[in-house]
């Protein structure tokens, strides 16, 4: 499959702090990437610098062909990538319905649909629909993560990326979720998994990268990466991974 | 008092009541000339440019959250382009007010750079651009500044008072409806998403300078427009009375006051400021001012979101 991402040597300092250092990854079209690593291994700025929030340092990245490095966060999104936040990103003083209504106004492919024709495909896609008057701060963790979903849904995106979206979820939550995100994900919509919940990320996830401290660790099959005695170590320490 | 409000609250929620409401005040409005004295006729005209004012100014300090500190300086310009079409040009009055609004208009897109810088940044920024435009017009002679051989300008008389009442009380509905439309629109939503989050908003799609652009202009334009007729209702203008500091201080205070990001908001804090301004004038002058600063305190300790949030669930 071709890659709809590539990221090449892609770095990012912030004063002092090499928060990402000469990172290179891709991203199929169509897969589900899992992205893991300890915290302050760089996830969400890998993530900040792909949708726009912050511009790199050095380095390229290229979506679907072209550069997008440098760009308006506006501009990528209308580009196709689309992205939820670690923390909730609500626009307070909105519904639900509003929240993900703004999204499918501003989509600029509309496939002849009206914008609330979006907005009701994506709430329903995300079981959203009966409770799509509520306003925000009435929402449960558990809606406010797939309100998110389905605004990313809603902006037309061809590459969503997903940061800790099971963050807080129980059981039944998180496998609510992950069900969403397939659904999305067979629809050709590529994905890019952040997560600290490894059982989430091993079952959605058709390949896994893992960084620590702002490069890449390892990559490649979601099983094999996950016994590797680089990942072990980054996560419970070299006692563990010598110990295996 | 509480259950006055509640009961007020159910009146405004109900929407055939409210429209209802809404057109028997205008009408009662729109008829004061026949049953005002010229007194009053001439307060309500201040309230209706302050009304008109403040929901300008709401629309980018208030919807967008992009508190405007300089936002006077588009009512002096009206005003000044007004004067100047009408005593150098003989250009008829309607066409002035255009003028106007358009002057105001194409000056605000100057400010966009500013849309870098938020919050205090950008207040002191409009702040020093208003007061760096005030000395231009001060000292330009073109503008009939103090190099030059006159100061201020003196208009024609254009009008009765009832016409000036009628005026502004049409432009304040103009402004107004114009406003309620655009908020209808995706501007509206975009306005609502930059002042909640504006990394947010941009991650959706929404290209935030060309909307705040377009937020900051048209809330020029009516303080332009405004200023346009203002300037022959005053008969005499100087960068004195039209590009005066406080008349952008009135703009924010008075959508504080009422409830700043509402549309009802500006309406209100410009109707009872206005009165608490008249009465405390008319019996208590000495401590007019300190009545009038005392209210604005106590409204944004006690209740941040104006008194627009009062009848609000």
């Amino acid at each position: 499959m071709s890659a709809i991402l590539e990221v090449t040597k892609v770095g990012k300092r912030f004063g002092g702090v090499e928060a990402v250092r000469d990172l290179s990854f891709s991203v199929a079209q169509g897969e589900i990437l899992g992205m893991i690593g300890p915290n302050g291994a760089g996830k969400t700025t890998v993530f900040n610098l792909i949708s726009g929030v912050v511009e790199p340092t050095n380095g390229r990245i290229v979506f679907d062909g072209k550069d997008i490095q440098g760009k308006r966060p506006d501009q990528i999104c209308t580009a196709g990538i689309a992205r939820t936040f670690q923390t909730s990103s609500l626009l307070s003083g909105m519904s639900a319905r509003e929240n993900v209504h703004v999204a499918s106004l501003f989509r600029r492919e509309k496939g002849g649909r009206t914008a609330d024709q979006i907005t009701d495909q994506a709430l329903a896609l995300c079981g959203l629909t009966g409770i799509a008057a509520k306003q925000t701060d009435q929402l449960t963790t558990s809606e406010q993560k797939r309100v998110e979903v389905a605004r990313a849904y809603a902006t037309g995106a061809r590459l969503i990326m997903t940061d800790e979206v099971v963050a807080g979820l129980n059981g039944v939550e998180t496998d609510q979720i992950l069900d969403i995100l397939q659904g999305i994900n067979r629809e050709g919509i590529t994905l890019i998994f952040v997560e600290h919940d490894v059982r989430a990320v091993m079952r959605v996830s058709h390949r896994l990268v893992v960084l620590a401290e702002g490069t890449l660790l390892a990559e490649g099959d979601p099983q094999v990466v996950a016994r590797s005695a680089d990942v072990i170590r980054v996560y419970l320490g070299s006692r563990y991974a010598d110990a295996r | 008092m509480s259950a006055a409000i509640a009961s007020m609250r159910t009146l405004i929620e109900n929407d055939r009541i409210r429209l209802a409401l809404l057109a028997l005040s205008l009408v009662l409005v729109a008829l004061g000339p026949f049953y005002l004295s010229a007194y009053w006729e001439r307060v309500l005209i201040f309230v209706f440019f302050n009304i008109a004012l403040a929901s300008s100014w709401n629309v980018i300090g208030g919807i967008a959250g992009y508190p405007s500190f300089g936002h006077g300086v588009f009512f002096g310009m009206g005003a000044y382009t007004c004067a100047i079409l009408i005593v150098r040009g003989g250009v008829p009055f309607p066409l002035a007010i255009l003028g106007g609004g358009a002057v105001a208009g194409a000056f605000a897109l100057l400010f966009i750079p500013l849309f870098r810088q938020r919050g205090f940044y950008f207040a002191l920024s409009t702040l020093a651009a208003q007061f760096a435009i005030e000395t231009v017009v001060r000292t330009w002679s073109f503008t009939r500044g103090l190099q030059s051989f006159d100061q201020g300008w003196n208009l024609p008389d254009l009008g009765s008072l009832d016409f000036f009442y009628w005026l502004t009380l049409g432009l304040l509905v103009a402004c107004i409806g114009s406003i309620i439309l655009m908020l209808r629109t995706r501007v509206g939503l975009a306005l609502r998403a930059i002042h909640k989050d504006e990394v947010v908003a941009a991650s959706v799609g929404i290209p935030c300078t060309r909307y705040k652009a377009i937020a900051f202009v048209f809330s020029a334009v009516w303080p332009g427009v405004m200023g346009a007729a203002y300037a022959p209702f005053l008969v005499f203008i100087s960068s004195d009375n039209v590009f005066n500091i406080s008349i952008t201080l009135n703009m924010i205070l008075i959508a504080i006051f009422g409830g700043i990001g509402t549309i009802i908001g500006p309406i209100i804090g410009g109707l009872l400021l206005s009165i608490i301004d008249r009465l405390s004038w008319a019996y208590l002058l000495q401590y007019h001012t300190l009545i009038y600063g005392l209210m604005i305190i106590a409204v944004i300790s006690f209740r941040p979101a104006g008194i627009a949030s009062w009848f609000k669930k």
